[in-house]
């Protein structure tokens, strides 16, 4: 379910939780939500093949070393 | 007023005891003091065993004697965090749904202090669940700034940076999910370290945001912390995500200096809203830089607004996974704060969760290109203001909270989405009398090369011999 609005992220709260809350408590979730997704719209190409997110310590150690 | 064995560092402590001229006794009773009196009164306990604390101490200074020391720690005194897990002693996590909590595991962590002949005598207030950067929490009550009671001390580790500052013990293990490191460290004047992420194992440590957690050591000066960073480190086959690249020596370069390594100092993004003392002080510490010799460049560090985004996404979905079954059946014994930020995280898509993990590796190689390409080290504020008072950021639950939350972690949680290695390092102090500090962010597993740095900076200026006002043993 997506929670790009108040009205969807108090249903699926409801729905997981059984909570109520005021659009004011939701909206902060909310724009993150929509902040990652704008920034993720721009990458979408570049992550079509990319591994999967537990590789991240190997990227570290890939990336390590020395500036140039 | 010098305090004495309290006033020792833990490196010095640790020679001391090696030979023979203090004995762990006289430094663990010390310390237990001091916890039962001021650390009581800046309320940065959660438990103390004196008899047990004790009675180790006497088989440390006996083991000595007989067999020489176990390790680089013997007989040491520290305190840690109360989320790190011993099994069968409390583990509380500053929370009143872990009250009574007893683990049956014993954090990697905790086995390795004691494998280096470290005490483990108290265990420390800390924010509910670690989940907040001011120290605030609604259960325990808000522990007091050894610096000035009414000022925050910083969080998560509250009561580490409290403790350590205030000479009650020598070393503590803190962690760091979005600042909770950095911040207490330069709200108290101490270093703290926030490894590379898979340096250092979270195993049997209580987990906010498994994708972002890191363990490591507050103290009071660089050499104990990368004292306490040397015994911690190292592929656990118990935590996966540890890296299995050999530990270097973090103390072999210690004394090398800075000269000639680059440090650039972060400007755009890092000055943004900036208080000028703050900025003062970064500059100050750059000067410092380059009269040591080290190339000092500034650098414009593009938005790191999309990077807090999706770290506050990451921490607020793991951390909603991880409490879901305890928001349905026990929402009203979580803190109005806590429990309104762990709801926010049921609230993410799963699929906006793990587009946020995958950008990592971009951003990370962005951020190495663009801002660490030519230099050795980041130097920024830990906090782009001075440390406030507890009244001021005493915001409970109401809807002020998440402001409050993302302005004071607002530089240090870029770096743990990040995974890159910082060191939090006193530089000085503010027109109120509380402690400033800088970041010193560096590339994968260059810890050596930041202690290396902090350390430079700390014999030039003195940055880690200032003594707060309440302060044991003096």
């Amino acid at each position: 379910m997506p929670t790009d609005s108040t009205a969807a992220a108090a249903e699926w709260l409801a729905a997981y939780l059984d909570m109520k809350l005021p659009d004011d408590q939701l909206l902060g979730a909310v724009r993150t939500t929509s902040r990652v997704a704008a920034g993720m719209t721009a990458r979408a190409g570049a992550l079509a093949m990319e591994d999967e997110p537990a590789n991240f310590t190997a990227a570290l150690e890939r990336l390590a070393g020395a500036p140039k | 007023m010098s305090g004495g064995i309290a006033d020792m560092g833990l490196a010095a402590l640790a020679r001391a005891i090696a030979r023979g001229k203090v004995s762990s006794l006289e430094a663990a009773t010390s310390c237990l003091k001091g916890l039962e009196t001021l650390g009581k009164e800046l309320n940065a306990v959660a438990g103390i065993d004196p008899e047990a604390a004790l009675k180790a101490a006497r088989r440390a200074d006996a083991q000595r004697r007989k067999s020489g020391k176990r390790g680089r720690l013997h007989g040491v005194p520290l305190a840690h965090k109360d989320m790190y897990y011993r099994a069968g002693r409390l583990s509380e996590c500053g929370a009143k749904i872990r009250r009574g909590y007893v683990p049956d595991v014993t954090a990697t962590v905790l086995k390795r202090l004691d494998a280096a002949g470290a005490l483990d005598v108290a265990r420390l207030n800390m924010v509910e669940f670690a989940m907040g950067p001011t120290g605030h929490n609604e259960h325990t009550g808000t522990p007091m700034n050894p610096w000035n009671k009414a000022h925050v001390p910083g969080g998560s580790s509250s009561g580490p940076g409290i403790s350590v500052a205030a000479r009650l013990a020598y070393g503590s293990l803190g962690s760091d999910t979005g600042g909770s490191i950095r911040l207490p460290a330069a709200f108290c004047g101490l270093v703290g370290i926030k490894p590379t992420y898979g340096l250092v194992s979270r195993y049997g440590a209580m987990p906010l945001s498994f994708s972002q957690d890191h363990v490591g050591p507050l103290t009071r000066t660089v050499e104990d912390a990368g004292l306490m960073l040397q015994a911690i480190a190292g592929h656990d086959p118990d935590d996966p995500t540890t890296s299995a690249r050999e530990v270097p020596n973090f103390l072999a370069e210690l004394e090398k200096g800075a000269k000639g390594r680059t440090v650039a100092v972060a400007e755009g993004w890092f000055r943004q809203g900036i208080d000028a003392e703050v900025a003062a002080g970064m500059d100050a510490a750059a000067e410092v830089y380059r009269r040591l010799g080290a190339k000092v460049a500034r650098i414009d560090v593009p938005s790191l607004d999309h990077v807090n985004d999706m770290a506050m996404l990451i921490t607020g979905a793991e951390s909603a996974s991880y409490h879901a079954t305890w928001l349905r059946e026990r929402p009203q014994d979580y803190g109005a704060q806590i429990r309104q930020r762990i709801q926010a995280g049921v609230m993410y898509p799963a699929a906006r969760y793990l587009e946020a993990l995958r950008l990592r590796r971009h951003a990370l190689a962005w951020f190495l290109d663009k801002v660490l390409g030519k230099a050795d080290a980041l130097l920024a504020p830990v906090l782009a203001f001075p440390v406030p008072t507890i009244a001021e950021t005493d915001v409970g639950g109401d809807h002020r909270a998440f402001e409050v939350v993302a302005r004071v972690a607002r530089n240090t949680r870029p770096v743990n989405y990040l995974g890159l290695p910082a060191v939090s390092v006193p530089c000085g102090f503010t027109r109120n009398g509380l402690p400033l500090g800088m970041q010193l962010v560096g590339r994968p597993f260059a810890e050596a090369r930041l202690l290396r740095l902090a350390r430079a900076y700390e014999r030039e200026t003195g940055c880690t011999s200032h003594r707060p006002p309440h302060c044991w043993g003096g």
